[in-house]
C-alpha cells in the first residue's frame, strides 16, 4: 500500500477522518472518500495514467473536470468494464478498480510507442494517402491493423450486469450548473415561484468554487455554495440534480441528461447505475461556467503539464500538491492564483507570462517567493514519463521542474446554447468564443458569458434567475441580496494560440491531447487545402475525440487564423452537436434489454399454457402457444398429432389474440358495407359472415369475421397482427370520408377472450358446456351466432371454422377466460379434447386453403386469392375501383394454387420460386412463388399453397419449386388450393 | 374496476358533452368520469357492476351517446405515496405537477411503451393506472423495478 506522499497535511473537501483503497494497473493506493480516482493518483505522486491515442505517447492527468483528454481509464471487469472514464469524474469508493489503457505490455513500457517515431509517416490525413495498395488490403490488412494500435479501451463482450433507467421531468427555469451564477439564477427563479431543475455534474456543488480559495459572504467558496444548494433542496418547487451530465439540447425546449447514480457507490443493490433524462423545460439559464484553454508549446503533452486551473483545485478541494516545484505558464492574470495557491501550500513557484511586465495587472497578488518571468514562453520540456525541467524563450533560461501549471485563458461552455444551430461570436476583450440566444427561451451567466469577475458573476446569475422567472408567467417582487466577494483578479488575457514556431524546438507542440493532433497537422492541412474550420476538423480529426474539443478547438482556430492572417472573427467555428460528453450506451437502452427491451402481451389463458407445457411463438408483442409437445415429442410429432386430434376428434386453440372492434348506431352497417368488399347491413341478427377489406389500391388489406349482434350493433374480428392497423384504416375512414355516418366503434379486443372448439366432435362436447343456447345443426347452423352461459358465465357462441371441421369460436369477457378455457377442457376430457397451437391451426387452415399473413402481402387482389366473387357489385366500398385497373385484373396475375410435391417425401421451401424449365435463368423465369408450405398429417406428404401465374388454369401442371440460396430444385404438381373437404361439408354437419 | 369507454352518437356530441363535460373529475353517483378523446369519455365505478353502470349512464345520456364495456379488457393499479409520481416518471412524459394535473384529472398516456390511462380520482398523489389486461404482468414488472429504489 502506497503512502500519499503528495497529500497535503490539510484542507480540501475530503474526509480525512476515514481511509479508503483502490487499485490502479493492480498496485494499491489509498485514498480519502471525497477524491476522484484523478486526485488520489495525484496524491500517491502518480502522474502517468495513459498513452495517447495515435502515438501512443505516455500521458498524465491534464485537468480536474470533464474536459479530461488524457486520464482515460478502464474501469470495473467483466461484463461491467467500463472503458475511456475521465480519471478526473471518478468518485473514488473503497475498492474501486481502474486501469490504464492503450498501452501493451505496461503502461511505463509501451512497445507501441514506436509510432511515435514513426510519426514523420502518419501526418494527418495519412490514411487518406497510404495503404491504398493494394485494394484488397485495406479491410483485411491495413484498417484493422491501424484500429488495433489506434485507440482508446476495450469493450466487454459480456451483458452489462448493472440497471439503468430513464425518466422524465418538466420544469419552467432549468439551470444548467451549479456554480455561483446557476445557484443564484436557482435561487431567484425559485424564490419568484418558477419550477426550477438545477443540475449539475459535480457531486459538490459551487462549480470553480470548489477548486478555489476564495470566500463569499465570508464563508469559504465551497461553504457558502453548499448553504445556498441546502436552501434550494429545502423548496418544494426545487429539485437538483447533482452529477448529473446536461449533454444534448434539442427542440421544442427539450434537454438529455444522464445522472450517475451509483457510480460512486461500493455497493448498490438498490439504485441504478445511472439514469438518463429527459428534461422539457420552459426555460434555459446556461451557467455550465467555462473551461480552462491549455497553452500550445513544444511538449506540451507531458505527464506533469496541466492546467492552472486544474492545480488550484487539486490543492484547495483536494488537499493535494501536483509538484513541489513548479512553474505556472499563463497569458492572463488569472493563473496568477494558482501561483499563490501552489505557494502557499508549500511550492517552489515560477510565474512565467507570455505578456509583457506592464500587461499584468496582478502582479502585488504573488508572495515574494514566487520568482517572475515576463515575455517569455516554454520552448521545451525535459522529461519523458514525467516533467524534469523546462528551457525558456527567448532567454533561454533553464528551469528545473516537476510541473507545469497552464493557462491560455478561459473557454465559456456553450455547447446547450449551440446544439440546436445557432453559431458563437467572437468577443474581443476575453479573446472567447461567446452566445446569444436569439430567442427568449435561453440566456447565459457567469463563465459561459465570459464572464470572469465573480462579483459581476454573481450578479448575472441573480438577473438570469429573475428575467426567466418572470419570461415563464412568475411575479418578481422586492430586491435581490447580492453576496459579497471576494475580489478577483483582472483576466488582462493576451491570447497566445500558440507559441511563436521560431521560439519552439524540435519538439511536437500538440493542440487536441486525445487524439494526438499537432501544430504541424494544422498546418499541414492549412497547406493542402483543408483550412476552412469544418474542413481541418475532418482532415487532422481534431475536436472529434471524446472530449469533443473542449480544449482544443478554439487554439486550433486561432492557429488556423494565424496561417491564413485573418483574425480568428473570420475563421468561424465548427458546429456543436450533442452529446456534449459520452454517454454509456446502457443509460440510453435503460430498462428496455433482454425481455423488457418491449412489453409482452399475455392471454388470459396463458398461466394454462404455461402449465400444459406449451412452447411459445411471438406475435407482435402476443406471446401465443405455438405447440403442446408431450414427453418425449419434437416439434413435428406435437404438431401432427394435434392436427390429427382435431380432424379425428376434437380440439381446442386460444384466439384471443384477434383484434376484436365493436361497432354501434344506425349505420353500423353502412359503414361496414363500405369497408368490406362484401355486404353486412342485410345480414340477419345473429349471423356471421366472412369479410375481406381492401387498401385504396384494391389489394388486400385484412380479412376476418363479422357478426351481428343486434340491429344497431355489430362485432368484427381482425387478424392479430394488423388489430391496430384495422381500427385507424376505420377512423380515418369515419372522419375523412364519412363523416355523416351514426356509427361509433372502439377496440375492444382486451375485453373478450376467445378460443375455438373444433373438430368432428366440437358440438357434443360444447354442448356438454354451454347453457341456454341450442346448438343442435337446425338451431344453430354454419355461421350462426348465440349467447348462452358456461358454469353461469356470459359466453358467446359463433359457429365458424377455419380449420374447415364442424367448430365454434366461443368469447367470454376477459376475466372469465381461463375458466371457461378450463370448464371446455373439462368437459372435453371423455372426448379426448386436445389442446392445439397456432402451428397445428396454420397446418389445417393450409389443408383447407384458407388464407392468412404470408398470402395477404399486400401485393395480392381478392381476384388473386380465389375470393373475387366476393366482391359486391351492387354497393360502393373501398378499393373496389382500384381493384378493377386492368393491370390487377388482366392475365399474367399470380393467382393462389395449391402445390404437393411429385415425389411424396420432399419438402419445399416457403419463398422459393417456381418455374416450368430449369434450363432457362434470368430474372423473369419466376412463375410465381411458395408461400406456405406445411407438412399434412392427413395427406402424409408436405403441401404447400403458392401464388402462380395464371395459376387457377394450371391444376395438373408439373413445376419445379427452386431455391437457389439453398440449391434446392423440388418438383411439384399445381393442385387446388382447397386439399381438405372442397365441398365444406365438414363445416356444415 | 368498472370501465366504460362512451362515444357521441353522429350530431349528439353537443348534447352529449353538456352532460358529461359537468361531471368531469366529479365522483358522482360512484361513477368518475374523464374525458378520452374528442366526443368520448372514459368512466370508472369502483362499486358499480358493468349493468348499473350502464343503467345509470343510460338514464343520463339517453340518444346521445353508444356505451362499450372495457371492464374486463383493463386492470387497474394504484400507486400512491410522496414518490408516487417519480417512479411513474420514470415510464412516461407526463407532467405530474399538481399545475399540470391537478387532482381530480387524468390523461391517456404510455407507460414504458405501454398505453395507459392514469386517473388521480382521489386526490394528489394517488394514481389510479388502468392499462389493457394482456400488459398487466410486463406493467407490474416494470413498475416493480422503477419502484425498487424507493423500496
Amino acid at each position: 500500500m502506497s503512502r500519499q506522499s503528495n497529500r497535503l497535511p490539510e484542507g480540501g473537501l475530503i474526509d480525512r477522518a476515514r481511509s479508503i483503497s483502490f487499485t490502479f494497473d493492480g498496485r494499491e493506493f489509498d485514498a480519502h472518500p471525497g477524491d476522484t480516482l484523478a486526485s488520489a493518483l495525484l496524491a500517491n505522486g502518480v502522474h502517468l495514467t495513459g498513452r495517447s491515442f495515435k502515438y501512443h505517447r505516455p500521458r498524465g492527468i491534464y485537468s480536474a473536470g470533464p474536459e479530461e483528454p488524457n486520464a482515460l481509464v478502464t474501469l470495473g471487469k467483466g461484463g461491467r468494464t467500463e472503458p475511456n472514464t475521465p480519471a478526473t469524474m471518478v468518485e473514488v469508493y473503497d475498492g474501486l478498480d481502474a486501469r490504464s489503457q492503450n498501452r501493451w505490455p505496461s503502461l511505463k513500457f509501451d512497445l507501441l510507442a514506436v509510432n511515435s517515431l514513426l510519426k514523420p509517416f502518419f501526418p494527418a490525413g495519412f490514411y487518406y494517402k497510404t495503404f491504398m495498395w493494394p485494394r484488397s488490403f485495406w479491410y483485411r490488412l491495413y484498417e484493422p491493423m491501424i484500429r488495433r494500435a489506434a485507440g482508446l479501451g476495450t469493450l466487454a463482450n459480456e451483458s452489462d450486469p448493472d440497471r439503468y433507467e430513464k425518466a422524465h421531468a418538466h420544469c419552467d427555469v432549468l439551470v444548467v450548473g451549479a456554480g455561483p451564477a446557476g445557484l443564484m439564477a436557482a435561487r431567484e427563479a425559485a424564490r419568484a415561484g418558477a419550477k426550477v431543475l438545477l443540475a449539475d455534474d459535480q457531486p459538490l456543488p459551487g462549480g470553480h468554487l470548489t477548486g478555489e480559495n476564495i470566500d463569499i459572504d465570508g464563508k469559504p467558496g465551497a461553504a457558502w455554495a453548499g448553504g445556498i444548494a441546502d436552501e434550494l433542496k429545502e423548496m418544494e418547487n426545487v429539485r437538483v440534480l447533482t452529477r448529473t451530465c446536461l449533454y444534448g439540447r434539442y427542440d421544442g425546449m427539450t434537454f438529455g441528461a444522464v445522472e450517475r447514480v451509483g457510480d460512486h457507490l461500493a455497493s448498490n443493490s438498490t439504485l441504478p447505475r445511472q439514469r438518463s433524462w429527459i428534461i422539457q423545460a420552459k426555460h434555459l439559464i446556461n451557467a455550465a461556467g467555462a473551461i480552462e484553454r491549455p497553452l500550445v508549446f513544444a511538449g506540451n503533452d507531458r505527464p506533469g503539464v496541466m492546467l492552472a486551473g486544474a492545480a488550484r483545485a487539486y490543492v484547495n478541494r483536494y488537499g493535494v500538491l501536483p509538484g513541489r516545484n513548479a512553474v505556472v505558464f499563463t497569458n492572463n492574470d488569472d493563473a496568477y492564483r494558482t501561483a499563490c495557491d501552489l505557494a502557499a501550500a508549500g511550492a517552489n513557484v515560477t510565474l512565467v507570462d507570455s505578456r509583457s511586465a506592464d500587461k499584468s495587472r496582478s502582479r502585488a497578488i504573488l508572495p515574494e517567493s514566487v520568482e517572475t518571468q515576463f515575455g517569455q514562453c516554454i520552448s521545451k520540456v525535459k522529461g519523458r514519463s514525467h516533467v524534469r525541467g523546462l528551457t525558456l524563450a527567448p532567454s533561454g533560461i533553464e528551469i528545473a521542474c516537476n510541473l507545469i501549471c497552464v493557462s491560455g485563458g478561459w473557454t465559456p461552455s456553450i455547447h446547450l446554447l449551440s446544439h440546436i444551430g445557432h453559431r458563437p461570436e467572437w468577443h474581443e476583450a476575453t479573446s472567447s468564443f461567446v452566445m446569444r440566444e436569439p430567442g427568449d427561451e435561453a440566456c447565459t451567466a457567469g463563465g459561459a458569458a465570459a464572464t470572469f469577475d465573480l462579483g459581476r458573476t454573481l450578479r448575472e446569475g441573480v438577473a438570469a434567475g429573475r428575467a426567466a422567472a418572470k419570461a415563464c408567467g412568475c411575479r418578481v417582487s422586492g430586491k435581490a441580496g447580492i453576496p459579497k466577494a471576494d475580489a478577483l483578479p483582472d483576466y488582462a488575457i493576451e491570447p497566445l494560440w500558440r507559441v511563436p514556431a521560431a521560439m519552439t524546438k524540435a519538439q511536437e507542440s500538440f493542440v487536441d491531447f486525445q487524439n494526438d493532433v499537432t501544430v504541424a497537422d494544422l498546418e499541414l492541412a492549412q497547406r493542402e487545402g483543408f483550412g476552412h474550420a469544418e474542413h481541418a476538423k475532418r482532415y487532422t480529426t481534431l475536436g472529434m475525440a471524446t472530449d469533443q474539443g473542449k480544449l482544443a478547438n478554439v487554439n486550433a482556430l486561432g492557429i488556423l487564423a494565424d496561417l491564413q492572417g485573418r483574425p480568428i472573427a473570420e475563421t468561424g467555428t465548427t458546429t456543436f452537436r450533442p452529446l456534449t460528453s459520452p454517454v454509456a450506451f446502457g443509460a440510453i437502452a435503460g430498462q428496455e434489454r433482454g425481455s423488457a427491451y418491449r412489453p409482452v402481451r399475455h392471454s388470459a389463458m396463458h398461466s394454462w399454457h404455461e402449465n400444459n407445457g406449451a412452447v411459445f411463438t411471438q406475435a407482435g408483442l402476443w406471446l401465443r402457444a405455438y405447440y403442446y409437445p408431450r414427453e418425449g415429442e419434437d416439434f413435428s410429432a406435437a404438431v401432427k398429432r394435434e392436427v390429427l386430434a382435431v380432424r379425428s376428434s376434437v380440439g381446442m386453440v386460444d384466439v384471443s389474440t384477434l383484434g376484436k372492434i365493436e361497432l354501434k348506431g344506425p349505420d353500423a352497417g353502412t359503414f361496414l358495407d363500405r369497408l368490406y368488399i362484401n355486404s353486412f347491413s342485410k345480414m340477419k341478427v345473429n349471423r356471421a359472415r366472412y369479410g375481406v377489406m381492401l387498401r385504396e389500391d384494391g389489394m388486400v388489406f385484412d380479412d376476418g369475421t363479422v357478426s351481428r349482434l343486434g340491429d344497431e350493433h355489430y362485432f368484427i374480428t381482425v387478424t392479430t397482427a394488423n388489430a391496430s392497423g384495422v381500427m385507424q384504416h376505420m377512423e380515418f375512414c369515419h372522419q375523412v370520408h364519412w363523416p355523416e355516418l351514426d356509427v361509433q366503434f372502439c377496440t375492444v379486443s382486451e375485453a373478450w377472450s376467445a378460443m375455438a372448439v373444433a373438430g368432428p366432435n366440437a358440438r357434443d362436447v360444447l354442448a356438454s358446456a354451454v347453457e341456454g343456447l341450442d346448438l343442435s345443426n337446425d338451431a344453430f347452423p354454419f355461421m350462426a351466432v348465440g349467447e348462452g352461459t358456461i358454469r353461469g358465465v356470459p359466453v358467446w357462441v359463433f359457429r365458424i371454422s377455419f380449420s374447415g371441421e364442424l367448430a365454434y369460436e366461443v368469447y367470454t369477457p376477459a376475466g372469465f377466460g381461463l375458466g371457461v378455457w378450463q370448464t371446455i377442457m373439462e368437459a372435453g376430457k371423455p372426448l379426448g379434447i386436445t389442446a392445439y397451437g397456432t402451428e397445428a391451426m396454420t397446418v389445417m387452415r393450409t389443408e383447407k386453403g384458407h388464407v392468412a399473413g404470408p398470402e395477404l402481402d399486400g401485393r395480392t387482389t381478392a381476384a388473386d386469392l380465389g375470393l373475387g366473387r366476393m366482391m359486391s357489385l351492387k354497393k360502393d366500398f373501398i378499393g373496389r375501383w382500384m381493384a378493377g385497373r386492368s393491370g390487377l385484373e388482366g392475365a399474367g396475375r399470380l393467382q393462389l394454387v395449391g402445390l404437393k410435391p411429385v415425389g411424396k417425401s420432399e419438402t419445399f421451401r416457403m419463398g422459393a420460386h417456381l418455374v416450368n424449365d430449369l434450363g432457362v435463368t434470368g430474372v423473369d423465369v419466376s412463375q410465381g412463388h411458395v408461400t406456405t408450405c406445411v407438412y399434412s398429417p392427413v395427406y402424409g406428404h408436405y403441401i404447400g399453397l403458392a401464388v402462380l401465374k395464371n395459376g387457377r388454369g394450371r391444376s395438373g401442371e408439373t413445376l419445379h419449386v427452386v431455391s437457389p440460396l439453398h440449391n434446392e430444385v423440388v418438383e411439384v404438381e399445381v393442385v387446388d388450393p382447397v386439399f381438405v373437404d372442397p365441398g365444406g361439408e365438414k363445416m356444415r354437419v | 374496476m368498472t370501465q366504460f369507454q362512451v362515444i357521441a352518437r353522429k350530431g349528439k356530441s353537443i348534447a352529449f358533452g353538456r352532460k358529461l363535460a359537468p361531471l368531469e373529475g366529479v365522483e358522482a353517483d360512484g361513477l368518475f368520469i374523464c374525458a378520452s378523446g374528442p366526443g368520448e369519455y372514459w368512466v370508472f365505478a369502483e362499486k358499480l357492476c358493468a349493468c348499473d353502470v350502464e343503467t345509470v349512464l343510460g338514464k343520463e345520456l339517453g340518444e346521445t351517446a353508444s356505451l362499450f364495456d372495457q371492464s374486463h379488457g383493463r386492470i387497474v393499479l394504484r400507486i400512491e405515496g410522496p414518490c408516487a409520481a417519480d417512479v411513474l416518471a420514470k415510464g412516461t412524459a407526463l407532467d405530474f405537477h399538481p399545475t399540470a394535473f391537478p387532482a381530480q384529472g387524468a390523461a391517456h398516456t404510455v407507460i414504458e411503451h405501454i398505453p395507459a390511462l392514469v386517473a388521480q380520482r382521489t386526490g394528489l398523489g394517488c394514481y389510479d393506472i388502468s392499462v389493457s389486461r394482456s400488459y398487466g404482468l410486463s406493467f407490474i414488472t416494470w413498475l416493480t423495478e422503477a419502484g425498487r429504489e424507493f423500496n
